[in-house]
């Protein structure tokens, strides 16, 4: 028989992930390790992880790895990329290191156009620290500091960081994804595939936003985190291709 | 970690200069504490040579198995940098690492003890209270007052054996000259002086800058007694 799948080499045999079953974070994390094989750059690449459930996977990957300070990502690929510019260099955030904690870094990098790819995964939730609000939590959505759930005049709204980064003249690439479908799965790895490209050819700064889930604190099975994303966080977090400027022939 | 203290803006130049060399060799970080004058003084300096590109590529070279750059896929020789351990056994044995590295700073003390011998009064400041300390030490001799200076250039590691140099049969005091109220410098002060003789101080803070005249007050203040 032949043997025509196996797991990506970027991910050790012999070890155990943090990540909860049925959680998006190992799917990600797959295909980052595919894309890196396919595209022949797993000796480049550098990841530089947020704190939260996006850094459970630091003994799992075979890839150099660095732990930022909370929310410090964008800031530490700033230097990382400045001083080596032929590693191939990205951040894996949540929602609570990219968009809250870290504001101020992640706009800054993206705003100075840093060559630079961020994968930011958007799960509306707090993780590891125990289910509490995030900036892109839902109107409505239960939350450990939000218990009767998310009120816009008490919390404020979601925050659309794709959006908001497309107000900056900088950035390069923008697009939103989700792994809760087979296709999604496929454009998911698409968009990381051509965000690490974008950063070869020395194009600025990407990122892909990727809806993803969280079967522990949602308190959902994880076959009913798919309708969740599908009927909840998709109408706020809608999919697609929000900037690319290679469309501009530039 | 080491916290440098320049006291001129030659000092700043050539601090800075050293704390990346204690900060690479120690893998450390390394504090420079500038009194805000001294970032908005203009002095002449000399700035160390230029490294060659053949010298920035072998120190980067010597770096390159630790560094996050990439490294051909063996999990065994990544490069992982990260806050801690997550074994607390293995974050123990990590403090115990730093514990004894922070004990051969002794070694790299660096303090002015300035005309401390037959001092009567000694002046205990350092940054740019140190630089007007020493102004004062100048203008007194000059009166014919015997007063000295202990600079730290180093704060931490601090000076305390400089404190031993003091002759204690005729100092009168040890004035702690510092912009701080609450005085913060006087504790290790007192830890190096040791009871041996009297401690005042002369202070200020909000944004001012320590006066000449005020230290010369002090001073003779402690002489008249």
């Amino acid at each position: 028989m032949e043997k025509i799948y196996s797991r990506t080499k970027t991910i050790q045999e012999d070890k155990v992930s943090g990540f909860c079953p049925g959680c998006m974070h190992s799917t990600v994390v797959k295909l980052i390790g595919e894309v890196l094989e396919e595209m022949n750059i797993v000796d480049k690449a550098v990841m530089i992880t947020g704190i939260g459930c996006c850094g459970l996977h630091m003994d799992y990957i075979a890839y150099d790895t660095i732990t930022a300070p909370h929310g410090r990502a964008c800031a530490v690929a700033t230097g990382m990329k400045r001083t080596s510019p032929d590693s191939l260099i990205f951040t894996y955030q949540g929602d609570g290191d990219f968009a809250s904690i870290g504001l101020g870094e992640s706009i800054s990098a993206a705003n100075r156009g840093e060559n630079v790819t961020v994968i930011f995964i958007n799960n509306g939730i707090y993780g590891m620290t125990g289910g509490q609000m995030a900036p892109t939590t839902l109107l409505g959505m239960k939350a450990s500091t939000a218990p009767k759930g998310r009120i816009a005049e008490e919390h404020g709204y979601p925050m659309h960081m794709c959006e908001i980064l497309n107000q900056l003249t900088a950035p390069y690439y923008l697009e939103r994804t989700s792994c809760n479908t087979p296709q999604n799965v496929i454009k998911t790895k698409n968009a990381i595939k051509k965000a690490f490209q974008n950063q070869l050819d020395g194009k600025g700064f990407s990122m892909v936003e990727i809806v993803s889930n969280c079967p522990t604190n949602w308190g959902l099975d994880p076959l009913d985190t798919l309708d969740f994303i599908e009927e909840k966080m998709l109408p706020e977090f809608p999919l697609g291709v929000i900037r690319d400027r290679s469309k501009e022939g530039v | 970690m080491m916290v440098l203290a320049p006291a001129t803006v030659q000092e700043a130049v050539d601090l800075t200069y050293a704390a990346f060399d204690y900060a690479d060799r120690d893998m450390n970080p390394v504090l420079i504490l500038a009194d805000g004058v001294i970032g908005t003084m203009m002095e002449p300096v000399e700035l160390p040579e230029m490294k060659s590109d053949e010298e920035i590529a072998a120190i980067r070279a010597g770096k390159a198995k630790w560094a996050c750059t990439g490294h051909q896929l063996d999990y065994a020789n990544r490069a992982w940098i990260q806050p801690g351990q997550w074994d607390t056994k293995k974050m123990q044995a990590e403090n115990e690492k730093a514990a004894a590295m922070y004990a051969t700073w002794e070694k790299d003390i660096m303090v002015e003890e300035y005309q401390v011998e037959d001092a009567e009064v000694v002046i205990a400041a350092y940054g740019i209270s140190g630089r007007i300390g020493k102004s004062v030490v100048d203008i007194c001799r000059a009166a014919g007052k015997k007063v000295g200076l202990i600079r730290p250039i180093t704060v931490h590691p601090f000076p305390y054996a400089s404190f031993d140099h003091i002759n204690y049969d005729v100092c009168k005091a040890v004035l702690d000259v510092e912009m701080s109220i609450p005085a913060q410098l006087v504790q290790d002060v007192q830890a190096g002086v040791k009871g041996r003789c009297p401690i005042e101080t002369c202070l200020c803070s909000g944004g001012n800058i320590m006066s000449r005249e005020a230290v010369l007050e002090a001073v003779d203040a402690i002489l008249a007694k």
